[in-house]
């Protein structure tokens, strides 16, 4: 009973078969291997089948990964010899480890832009005012009259602001719930390593990643206009005037401004970066003071000096707000980038950044040294991590025999 | 560094909802699916010094340890209901492993396709692919146009061939040269 790639070849065509999307060439190969044995009929029929789906899909569903992990490693540190030891507190040793993570993410850090030309140094590019300059270590909303509020040390559920504005606060997310007739502008900074969510007053949910601030008014009557730096992720809620007439939704940005009815698209505005707008759902259109774009769901208009539409993989740029690092053949500077505004380390000014690209689908949950590690898994590129310093050390150019893991096991049995 | 933790992570995160359903075809209730399958991951971080880089290794071995303690689980409640049939079932849930470690497999690739759909099309796809439910009784529900609902449906599916794509790959890490 073996797990190899064949298997799970054939597991992703019963997959395509179970969704009726096989092409010519794979019905065929699927045709043979149906023809292999009674089985393997019986196993395509149950594939098709709505009830086994359904059932499939509710017992998946109800799965908590995050639990079944502690759970795991509670297990695994119960083990027979752990309990010969006196006075053992299995915890203890986890918690360095995780204390060490948090510090790393909060320490303040000079944030360095990455050029993937080799003979550039990183820190010609630090310009004066530096993006983290304005990069809180807390999640912190700040009000009209300056009054900020860290909103990790705020209990959660209700909460009256001192501007009278009313939140219903989660562990990761606020909703505006009432606003005073004055009108007021907030501002919601989040910090490295942490993104956010915010229901702004009219039922939009905004998605703020790391080391982002958003501007809005509260309460927004008439037009929404909200100014962005850095990433996010909307969902816009539909609003309609008394007339009947859609309800723009307006985010400014640095060189743009992206205006809505009722959608969802992804808005990559860092300072010193092209804009990068996605649209995942529903209509959108891109305005410069030179020109304006309209975009269609799956399309992501860049602007630089001009705006150029392309076609794009979605669920790359939707990644972050569910919680992982996607990147479909991305080159190491771009990754290391995204990953410093998750982890906050410094690149090393005078290594050099090979120009090799990378597939990857990586938790945010992880530790730094943990996404690392997968990179190295690679065999393309080695790190060399020094408190808050990377480097990027020369790959080895033997890679060592590996066993197969079940070989080991029965030898030692 | 502290790689076991982190690799044994990976590896969980790709494979356990597969293993749940695997155990979870023979014992029948989801929590002593995911118990079952937990106990295989803890052993194996137990036994193991350092944790092989082969994820193809790695997942053999957790499905022959989740498919004996399930067997096992079996077993016993053959003994406890006194069935005159010793192992008949048992027996026959051994020699179809291959094809429930394939079935399970497929239930996983679907469950994680489907899932990370944007909000519109999966909920739209779980209405009609999961509930079987028809575009007019989806598009009262969720009110909106049967129109839409047919646009959903479609994106849905072309999101699907995509994420059900035979060049992304089985490892943890995939490199496109």
């Amino acid at each position: 009973m073996r797990y190899d790639q064949k298997l799970y070849e054939k597991a992703l065509l019963l997959s395509k078969f179970a969704r009726g999307v096989l092409t010519a060439e794979e019905q065929i190969q699927f045709e043979n291997w149906l023809n292999e044995s009674p089985e393997h009929r019986k196993l395509a029929g149950r594939v098709k089948d709505s009830d086994t789906l359904k059932e499939a899909y509710e017992l998946l569903s109800s799965l908590d990964t995050n639990d079944a992990w502690a759970k795991i490693m509670r297990k695994a540190e119960a083990s027979p010899a752990a309990e010969d030891e006196p006075v053992f507190t299995p915890t203890r040793k986890r918690f360095w480890w995780y204390a060490a993570a948090a510090v790393a993410m909060v320490a303040v850090v000079k944030f360095v832009p990455w050029e993937s030309l080799p003979d550039r140094r990183a820190n010609e590019r630090l310009s004066a005012a530096s993006v983290l300059d304005a990069v809180p270590q807390e999640i912190t909303l700040v009000l009209s009259d300056g009054t900020k509020y860290q909103l990790s040390r705020l209990p959660e559920g209700d909460i009256r602001l001192s501007d009278g504005t009313t939140l219903f606060k989660t562990d990761q997310s606020i909703r505006y719930q009432h606003s005073p007739r004055t009108e007021n502008i907030h501002t919601l900074y989040t910090p490295i390593g942490e993104r956010y969510r915010v229901y702004l007053p009219d039922g939009t949910s905004v998605w703020l990643n790391a080391a982002s601030s958003l501007r809005y008014h509260t309460p927004q009557d008439g037009e929404r206009n909200v100014n962005l730096n850095g990433e996010a992720y909307f969902e816009v809620a539909s609003k309609s005037s008394g007339k009947g007439v859609k309800v723009p939704f307006r985010v400014h940005t640095e060189k743009a401004v992206i205006e809505v009815t009722g959608t969802e698209f992804n808005v990559h505005s860092y300072e010193g970066y092209p804009l990068q707008a996605t649209l995942v759902e529903g209509s959108v259109s891109l305005k410069t003071q030179k020109e304006e774009m309209r975009l269609r769901p799956g399309q992501q208009g860049v602007v630089d000096a001009e705006i150029s539409v392309e076609q794009v993989d979605t669920d790359e740029i939707r990644a972050w707000k569910e919680g992982m690092f996607q990147f479909e053949n991305k080159p190491l500077d771009y990754i290391l980038t995204e990953l410093q505004r998750w982890y906050g380390f410094e690149l090393d000014p005078d290594t050099r950044i090979p120009s090799k690209r990378f597939t990857a689908s990586i938790s945010r949950n992880q530790s730094l040294e943990a996404v690392l590690r997968m990179l190295e898994l690679s065999g393309e590129v080695s790190f060399e991590l020094n408190g808050q310093t990377l480097r990027i050390k020369q790959p080895k150019s033997i890679s060592q025999p590996k066993k197969p893991m079940i070989e080991n096991l029965q030898s030692k049995s | 560094m502290s790689t076991k933790e982190e690799k044994l992570r990976a590896v969980f995160e790709e494979s356990y909802h597969a293993l749940v359903y695997f155990a979870y075809r023979f014992v029948g209730s989801r929590s002593e699916a995911e118990d079952l399958v937990q106990d295989a991951f803890a052993s194996y971080w137990n036994q193991t010094g350092e944790i092989s880089d082969s994820l193809p290794a790695i997942k053999s071995y957790l499905y022959q340890s989740v498919r004996n303690a399930s067997l096992n689980v079996l077993r016993h409640r053959l003994v406890r209901d006194r069935y005159e049939q010793s192992n008949a079932a048992s027996e026959e849930y051994d020699k179809n492993s291959l094809e429930l470690m394939l079935e399970a497999e497929t239930m996983a690739i679907l469950f994680k396709a489907i899932s990370t759909l944007p909000s519109g099309c999966r909920t739209v796809t779980e209405m009609s692919y999961l509930q079987g439910k028809k575009n007019e009784e989806i598009a009262v529900e969720l009110g909106i146009s049967v129109n839409t609902v047919k646009t959903q449906k479609q994106r849905g599916l072309q999101l699907l061939r995509s994420k059900l794509s035979p060049t992304v790959l089985a490892t943890l890490l995939g490199i496109l040269s």
